[in-house]
């Protein structure tokens, strides 16, 4: 265009992004090699280890869990429609999703393992403070091509999640997650799914006689087409002598940064659009028992949760108990009242206890948000029954 | 706290400018602020440049410069003292309006193209601030008007001017061997130690929508919105490899040594930042003191939204042994982003290098000073096949300055 005017007639100024010098030793390692910027930079990005390491410091457990890999089409769509699904089993397991519930006792030694088979993935377990041996993370440890055994000592009872932490963007929405509850160590600790047990309130520990696990999430069923386990891993090098080159940055990306939900799910069950009563979700409770709700995020949406008739307490976010001494002594159990939305974005818990008054149908209603623009992309509905 | 020498500066990055009193306390957050005595007075221009994204793609943004060093995204960081003066001299070097606001402080109104006006105010309450140009909303934030402002308080150990009973508590239990003992073993709240994560997201499309506008016509913000889809992520103004690099952006020290870290989003994407390794206490949510500062590993970031934590610098709770056996763990890293996966992405893949940092217990030893490299020299004498990582003082990449030249602009 002949308009002289336009802006991108000017020569600017240039904030450049720093260098990854392939000549620029950082430092010498143990066998004598030296380790570049470049040698740094494919370390963080896609030349990660492929080991199964001994456990450092390993002792005998007092519990122990084990998870394999799987890939499956499974029957989760709305109607009975089956989907692409990485996933977590147990080893005589039936693939699911969400991966089965790894349940621990507080003050315990656990082990954790993981199993491949082929591909490498690792185990996250989100919440976990452990060392950064047993984190699970490719780019600041080690990714798992056999098995690696993971040790812990949880210290306080709470929610918790695990997810692979490969590729997470794509592993993760494809399914490889599921719930991580440490209960406190009392007697018929680990608890069943479900079922009645235990939890931290304050310094207390508490009763309840149901419980409700759950996962809200989406799926962008798009992504679950059969792919790549590595599609979108940034390996610029491998097929480029150009130091800074990424993979294709056209229209031919593989978009991982544009996600579209359009199935939304509690714990496995997709909505329809009717209310879900599917028993795995929706709660059936006599009157008087008393709740635990553990709500996880596990979607990539903004999610706006409402309970519009009953309040509920919240007594443990993201696995800490609230005023649970000595790492809660600065925080408080904190209420919800009815008919107020609250919202959690991706990951983040609730632990959360309520005894309903009155008898009948308590509805949950989740409407969920896009992560950049805030629309309602989607909603989902649930129930408490009390009878 | 002990500051190395190891600290340079890339030509993006966290550039800090420290006002008024704060110039005589001794590397108030980083080695190379620029200092500006009590009077002393910014110049700060807002002008077109072109940004170079984690990938080398030059992607057309509007930058604050300032005089010291030049055009930056974020913008310099400011640091001050609550109630001492601020003196800003403003000059919109661009076609259309601009302006500096920091919503409830101060708001310079609009510059018409070429025109320069000074911005005279006290430091408000102590806390964490965003500045931004709030003209033509949000366009002119996203196209990289923006930047942090901390203020310290007049009084006090804690962040804030009036924190609430349970963060006095928390500040108050800091290296007080009589309260929590076993839990917080070693030293009070340095207030050097200060990190910033400031979210930021690009679309660089839409950026290209807006340079190819005639000069001087501003977009129309439902039209810059309309399919707005980030491909680029950026804490703290690097991405991936770059922020997870920068000891300026990754929060370090020994068990013992709580930092805060001041977490900022200044772009479109509501963001879901999850810490490994620990646990940290929710201190303030948009400029207000938490009554109930509870601890979380992931927490909310809306567009605008500013949340301070509280990083404990604990042993890992859940870890055991602790500490481990072999001191070659050390100095231990472990990674923070954000959870809501897409952030991690660059150019619509290449993950991870979106929106990600690391912090890293430099030892297990208690308290300051922090561990030197030759205490703890990183892992070089672990398998280099099991961590071929740098050590910190490696870590930080050689500093480049900003060209200007057309480079990338034809």
């Amino acid at each position: 265009m002949a308009d002289t005017n336009l802006r991108n007639d000017k020569e600017l100024p240039v904030i450049v992004r720093d260098e990854v010098h392939a000549d620029h030793v950082l430092f010498i390692d143990a066998d004598g090699n030296p380790v570049t910027d470049l040698d740094m930079f494919e370390r963080f990005s896609c030349k990660i280890p492929n080991l199964n390491p001994d456990t450092p410091d390993r002792v005998e457990p007092d519990l122990v869990n084990e998870r394999e890999f799987f890939e499956d089409d499974l029957p989760l769509l709305p109607g009975g429609g089956r989907i692409r699904i990485f996933g977590f089993k147990e080893p005589d397991g039936e693939p699911q999703f969400p991966a089965p519930t790894m349940r621990w006792v507080e003050g315990k030694i656990i082990h954790s393992i993981v199993h491949m088979k082929k591909n490498t993935h690792t185990i996250h377990h989100h919440g976990m403070d452990g060392t950064n041996f047993n984190d699970g993370v490719g780019h600041t440890g080690f990714e798992v091509s056999g098995s690696y055994t993971h040790q812990f000592k949880p210290r306080v009872a709470g929610t918790y999640l695990y997810h692979c932490h490969k590729n997470t963007v794509l592993h993760f929405e494809m399914g490889m997650y599921g719930f991580l509850i440490v209960d406190p160590p009392v007697e018929g600790a680990p608890f069943r799914d479900g079922g009645r047990g235990m939890v931290r309130r304050m310094n207390d520990i508490v009763p309840y006689d149901v419980e409700a696990m759950w996962a809200v999430d989406e799926f962008d069923t798009r992504w679950h087409r059969p792919i790549n386990h590595l599609a979108g891993l940034a390996c610029p090098f491998y097929n480029s002598s150009q130091v800074n080159a990424f993979v294709p940055t056209g229209d031919e990306n593989v978009g991982l940064h544009d996600f579209r939900p359009d199935v939304f799910l509690v714990s496995g069950v997709a909505s329809t659009g009717e209310p879900i009563a599917d028993r795995r979700v929706a709660v059936q409770a006599a009157w008087g028992d008393t709740i635990l709700i553990r709500l996880l995020n596990a979607g990539y949406t903004v999610q706006e949760y409402l309970f519009p008739d009953l309040t509920v307490e919240v007594v443990d976010v993201d696995g800490r108990p609230l005023g649970h001494e000595p790492e809660g002594t600065f925080s408080r159990p904190f209420t919800i009242a009815a008919g107020t939305p609250f919202r959690l974005t991706t990951a983040r818990r609730y632990s959360m206890l309520v005894t309903p008054a009155e008898i009948g149908r308590h509805p949950f209603k989740v409407r969920f948000l896009h992560w950049i623009t805030g629309r309602e992309v989607g909603r989902l509905e649930t129930f408490i029954d009390v009878l | 706290m002990k500051r190395r020498e190891f600290i340079k500066y890339g030509a993006y990055g966290v550039t800090v400018v420290a006002f008024g009193s704060m110039v005589t306390i001794p590397q108030f957050i980083k080695v190379g602020a620029a200092r500006l005595p009590n009077g002393g007075t910014l110049k700060l221009s807002m002008k077109e440049v072109l940004f170079e994204m984690v990938d080398k793609r030059p992607v057309y943004h509007w930058a604050f410069a300032d005089a010291m060093h030049g055009p930056r995204i974020p913008g310099v960081m400011l640091m001050a003292r609550e109630g001492e003066m601020i003196n800003i001299a403003l000059t919109n070097e661009m076609d259309e309006a601009h302006a500096f606001a920091i919503p409830g402080v101060v708001d310079s109104g609009p510059l018409a193209a070429g025109e320069s006006r000074t911005l005279t105010f006290a430091a408000p309450r102590g806390g964490t601030y965003l500045y931004f140009d709030p003209l033509n909303a949000p366009v002119n934030r996203v196209m990289g008007l923006y930047g942090a402002m901390i203020v310290l308080p007049a009084a006090g150990n804690t962040p804030y001017s009036d924190p609430t009973p349970l963060v006095q508590g928390l500040f108050d239990a800091l290296g007080d061997q009589g309260t929590m003992p076993e839990f917080f073993p070693g030293d009070a709240w340095d207030p050097a130690r200060n990190w910033v994560w400031l979210f930021a997201a690009v679309d660089h499309k839409k950026n290209e929508m807006v340079r190819n506008l005639p000069a001087g016509q501003a977009i129309d913000p439902e039209v810059f919105l309309d399919g707005y889809l980030p491909q680029y992520f950026l804490l703290t103004g690097k991405s991936g490899f770059f922020s997870s690099h920068d000891p300026e952006i990754f929060p370090h020290g020994n068990i013992g040594q709580p930092a805060i870290i001041r977490t900022l989003n200044a772009g479109l994407a509501t963001h879901s930042p999850h810490i490994h390794g620990t646990h940290l206490a929710q201190i303030a949510v948009d400029g207000v003191v938490a009554e109930n500062p509870f601890s979380l590993d992931t927490w909310s970031l809306p567009p605008l939204g500013r949340v301070d934590l509280f990083h404990p610098f604990v042993a890992p709770l859940d870890a055991f042994p602790w500490p481990p056996s072999n001191i070659l763990e050390f100095p231990m890293p472990f990674t923070m982003h954000c959870h809501t996966e897409m952030s991690q992405t660059a150019a619509g893949g290449n993950y991870p290098q979106g929106a990600v940092t690391d912090w890293e217990i430099r030892s297990p030893q208690v308290g300051g000073p922090e561990a030197s490299e030759e205490e703890f020299p990183s892992f070089r004498g672990m398998d280099p096949a099991m961590f071929k990582r740098t050590s910190t003082a490696g870590r930080g990449s050689a500093g480049h300055v900003a060209k200007e030249s057309g480079h990338g602009s034809h």
